[in-house]
């Protein structure tokens, strides 16, 4: 089966994206497909790389970075969501002359339109809420 | 036949969730046919804002769901339910959606062919 | 049949929608404590994700269906739709 994520929770404020970490390395283990994760909302937040966590705390960021390289997932942000809330790659710093970019790799910055298509052709779609 | 149903539930006010899954819904139009359903909470959404627009701290982004036929959105609905729970009968509405009994709101859901829960 | 996962106690006890006899309820994340404040034993549709309970130091309730992540997945596929209710 192919699966869409829809996940919307803030990496400190809520357990979504831990939830939806685990579902996809479920789901992957299962052998199904994912088609796309997309990260709306707070949850865009995951990949801002200036973050620097303790070192004896789990790193979400890391752990979706890795998830997403084994198993080459698209990882898509909403570039709405992320412009609000400060997450922005390399064109979008340079569109609004900004100092610095902070997207971590792994990660990819496009529209709504990206969740809409995945949902559409994936045969599950789960939303992990905030 | 809506291929995309989308669940909103959460109210306005303090945080931009309400604003940002009525975007997620806008954009959901321009690709497919949706619907659109306000459950508990989510019903608040549809109270018209008393403040002037500039008195607003947040964008008042309900008078966006006045545009909806605009986006070819027809089929709004409210939860009955969630309606009474929330004294909205005698609230001053942006629109007023169909109102569904939980019978109607499950058949909405088995027949539409995908789902969004915001 | 439908899924509804509840993340919070108060999302399962005050959302807008109630499930219909059919379908199945899990509760995810903070919506594992609903086990500690009311008794769901009689609610034969409930299912609790296991890894939040231990994350939580919860005990597993008996007479409740507590699952993994796998049986998650596979309730996704067996269920028509995934219902997410927050708080």
């Amino acid at each position: 089966m192919n699966f869409a994520l829809n996940i919307q929770g803030s990496p400190y404020t809520s357990n979504s994206l831990w939830s939806a970490l685990n579902f996809a390395q479920a789901c992957l283990n299962e052998g199904h497909r994912i088609h796309r994760v997309f990260f709306y909302h707070d949850a865009v937040l995951v990949a801002n790389t200036l973050q620097a966590p303790p070192q004896d705390e789990m790193n979400l960021t890391s752990a979706w970075q890795i998830l997403g390289q084994r198993y080459e997932l698209d990882l898509c942000l909403c570039v709405a969501s992320c412009l609000r809330r400060g997450i922005l790659n390399d064109s979008e710093a340079q569109r609004f002359e900004k100092t610095t970019s902070n997207l971590a790799t792994g990660f990819n910055i496009s529209g709504l339109g990206q969740l809409i298509e995945a949902s559409l052709v994936s045969d599950r779609v789960i939303s992990f809420g905030a | 036949m809506t291929q995309l149903l989308f669940i909103l539930s959460h109210p306005p006010g303090s945080s931009i969730y309400a604003q940002e899954a009525f975007d997620a819904a806008l954009a959901g139009s321009a690709f497919s046919n949706i619907a659109i359903l306000f459950v508990g909470a989510g019903c608040l959404q549809l109270i018209e804002p008393k403040l002037a627009v500039e008195a607003h701290q947040r964008k008042d982004f309900q008078r966006g769901f006045r545009a909806l036929p605009d986006y070819d959105v027809h089929d709004v609905y409210g939860c009955e339910d969630s309606f009474k729970q929330f004294g909205l009968h005698n609230q001053t509405l942006v629109i007023q959606p169909t109102l569904l009994t939980r019978v109607d709101i499950s058949a909405h859901l088995n027949a539409a062919q995908r789902v969004l829960c915001f | 049949m439908m899924l509804h996962t509840f993340n919070s106690s108060d999302a399962y006890r005050l959302h807008g929608h109630r499930p219909s006899a059919e379908d199945l309820i899990l509760l995810i994340e903070d919506g594992v404590f609903a086990t500690t404040q009311q008794d769901l034993t009689q609610d034969k549709r409930i299912r609790v994700l296991r890894e939040d309970l231990a994350q939580r130091g919860l005990p597993e309730p008996t007479a409740i269906t507590c699952i993994t992540y796998s049986d998650w997945v596979r309730l996704t596929i067996e269920s028509q739709h995934c219902l997410s209710w927050t708080r």
